[in-house]
């Protein structure tokens, strides 16, 4: 399991690398000097000089690179050209917001998605499960900030029960900070479920097919058994791997509705950083990113592998 | 292609979806026709309600919001088309590449699994953070996305292709590599490609929306769903026709992709293309059973008679 494990890791390193270098190389070979860039018209040649330093880019390439890498290694991004915070700090407060609104959402797409999955996998009647696929196309082709928007307008300015965008600290006031994450929760929950629904849909209708299952059939167990001991788990046991990859996807989906509910995460930060092209911050924001997505790769294939031990042999 | 195309045509959401595509594609196409002028700002007209004049109303500059939506589309399927023409080009040179000279795949796949885990819209927005705002970093952030899914799927195939018995006799037979993947290679990787290709067109539809809807990369005046929609959270209690309309213009093209290319992938497929031929003759044959019980029935009540 453990020479798994570090494979695994080390089939990873290029998710982090690859996104890492090509910033670092079109930063580089962009034309304009992107410390005149962050500065705007109006600085002088002084304080461009001041600022090529600071970044680095006064040295030849390769030593750029080589010191890029050591920053990287030692996880050190400097600080933000504009906030003048340092980068890390920023991040790290940054992902604790981002990290509650992956959660919770995964949360609330749990509650819903599985469940409908299995019912539209299991029902005979074929126009409820019809309507449940439409349905969860629907959910799949929708902008998560669209239904942001839609929640808005209904919840927000026609009925009035909750805020429209804006953030409290849970430690702050917590009635405040539900009120603030219900509808982000609830946007990125409801698209969320139905991208579950469709795996749990065909993991059911995939099971129903089993041999074990034609088995179990044989043998005169009552249906209602069979669906629950048999197709059930071995229709719900990939989900793992789904829930683990739509969580790290979710960092993605965030950055808009973050930003339509104004949250302080990630993804409003790395916005900011876009926008005022703070390189430090959008380098800074990009590795964090990349990281977590690799460990939650690592946590879902390490989770796949001890359910399912054929998968561990596969790479052998 | 016959058999892919009769078996496309007898699944109904796959004729919904390429209907829907269908349709926006000739609005697009046609747009400088149907709708207005949209660069005419009239403030003394903004945010106005749907009526007789602007049927869809108009938005916070005073344009027609149907004009609006008619060259947003083809904002959105112009970028989205080149993007995906350009990323099928390069994924599937890159995929050829990978999967029949065995010594380029080492590295570059290990550069595509990079990029492929990577969620799009983040890398799209930091690559148009390092190169700043326009249409050239947008389409190249875009494309970047696209190549790794489409060079994953062509490999496999050529890798499939590469082993087959026809290619291993035609190479002993003293083919070249050039004419091998012209012959054998290629035509494998059509079906997934053609997929695949539609599957990126979603996705970068959606993410041309949260671009613009985000305020970067297109410029501020180019008619965009996305930017009607950022308009539209600003507006959300006065004006909720600027909410609404854009909005259901990207869940109708995206939804119907996807319609259409889950369809293509179904056809595509021997192995449910034969589970559904299975169907559908099971069926008859049900039927067929019906119809001989029907008739002796029937001869038995004029035994009865």
């Amino acid at each position: 399991m453990l020479t798994y494990v570090f494979k695994r890791l080390l089939a990873l390193i290029p998710t982090v690398a690859v996104p890492m270098v090509l910033l670092f190389v079109l930063l580089r070979l962009t034309p304009g000097d992107p410390a005149a860039v962050i500065l705007g018209e109006n600085a002088t040649s002084t304080e461009i000089a001041e600022l090529r330093v600071e970044l680095g880019l006064d040295a030849p390439l390769w030593q750029q690179f080589l010191d890029w890498l050591g920053r990287m290694v030692r996880f050190d991004f400097g600080e933000s050209v504009f906030l003048h915070a340092p980068v890390g700090e920023l991040v790290l407060s940054a992902a604790l917001v981002t990290g509650q609104l992956a959660v919770f959402s995964m949360l609330i797409a749990l509650l819903i998605g599985p469940a409908l999955g299995a019912v539209a996998g299991s029902t005979r009647s074929r126009a409820l499960d019809r309507t449940m696929v439409v349905g969860s196309a629907v959910g799949v082709a929708m902008p998560t900030f669209w239904l942001a928007i839609l929640l808005v307008m209904l919840f927000g300015v026609t009925l009035q029960w909750l805020p429209v965008a804006g953030y409290t600290p849970f430690t702050t006031d917590p009635v405040q900070y539900f009120r603030y994450m219900a509808l982000p929760c609830l946007a990125l929950g409801t698209l969320e479920a139905a991208t579950l629904f469709r795996y749990s849909r065909n993991g059911v209708l995939d099971a129903k097919h089993q041999p074990f299952v034609s088995t179990a059939r044989a043998q005169g167990l009552p249906e209602r058994t069979i669906t629950r001991r048999y197709v059930f788990p071995a229709a719900l046991a990939p989900l793992v791997t789904v829930v683990g990859l739509s969580l790290a996807s979710m960092l993605g989906g965030a950055v808009v509705t973050e930003n339509v509910f104004s949250l302080p995460g990630l993804g409003k930060l790395l916005l900011t950083a876009v926008e005022r092209r703070d390189y430090p911050l959008i380098e800074g924001c990009i590795f964090f990113i990349a990281v977590v997505f690799v460990l939650i790769n690592l946590a879902v294939d390490v989770v796949a592998a001890s359910l399912d031990p054929r998968i561990r042999l596969e790479e052998d | 292609m016959r058999t892919t195309l009769k078996s496309l045509l007898r699944d109904p959401s796959a004729v919904t979806g390429a209907a829907i595509i269908a349709v926006i594609a000739l609005l697009a196409v046609f747009a400088p026709l149907l709708g207005g002028d949209p660069d005419l700002l009239r403030p003394s007209e903004r945010l106005q309600a749907p009526h007789a004049g602007a049927l869809l109303g108009t938005d916070e500059q005073g344009r027609d919001m149907w004009t609006v939506l008619l060259y947003g589309a083809r904002t959105s399927l112009g970028i989205a088309t080149a993007c995906t023409v350009l990323a099928v080009a390069a994924g599937f040179l890159v995929g050829v590449a990978c999967g029949y000279f065995r010594w380029v795949d080492a590295v570059v796949m290990r550069v595509v699994d990079g990029l492929m885990s990577f969620p799009n819209i983040i890398l799209v927005m930091s690559l148009v953070g390092v190169l700043g705002r326009g249409v050239g970093p947008v389409l190249f952030g875009l494309t970047v996305v696209l190549v790794p899914p489409i060079a994953r799927v062509v490999r496999a195939a050529a890798l499939g292709a590469r082993s087959a018995p026809m290619v291993e006799s035609a190479r002993s037979l003293g083919a070249r590599d050039s004419w091998l993947l012209f012959r054998y290679v290629a035509p494998e990787s059509v079906s997934v490609l053609i997929v695949q290709a539609t599957m990126g067109f979603a996705a970068t539809v959606l993410s041309i929306a949260a671009l613009s809807f985000l305020g970067i990369g297109l410029p501020p005046d180019v008619p965009s769903w996305g930017a009607s929609l950022s308009a539209a959270q600003q507006y959300a209690a006065v004006a909720w026709w600027i909410g609404v309309f854009p909005g259901a213009a990207i869940l109708l093209t995206v939804l119907g992709l996807i319609l259409l290319g889950d369809g293509l992938r179904d056809a595509m497929d021997p192995r449910a293309r034969r589970l559904a031929e299975l169907a559908r003759s099971a069926s008859a044959a049900t039927r067929a059973r019906g119809r001989a019980r029907a008739r002796v029935a029937a001869r038995r009540e004029d035994g009865r008679a």
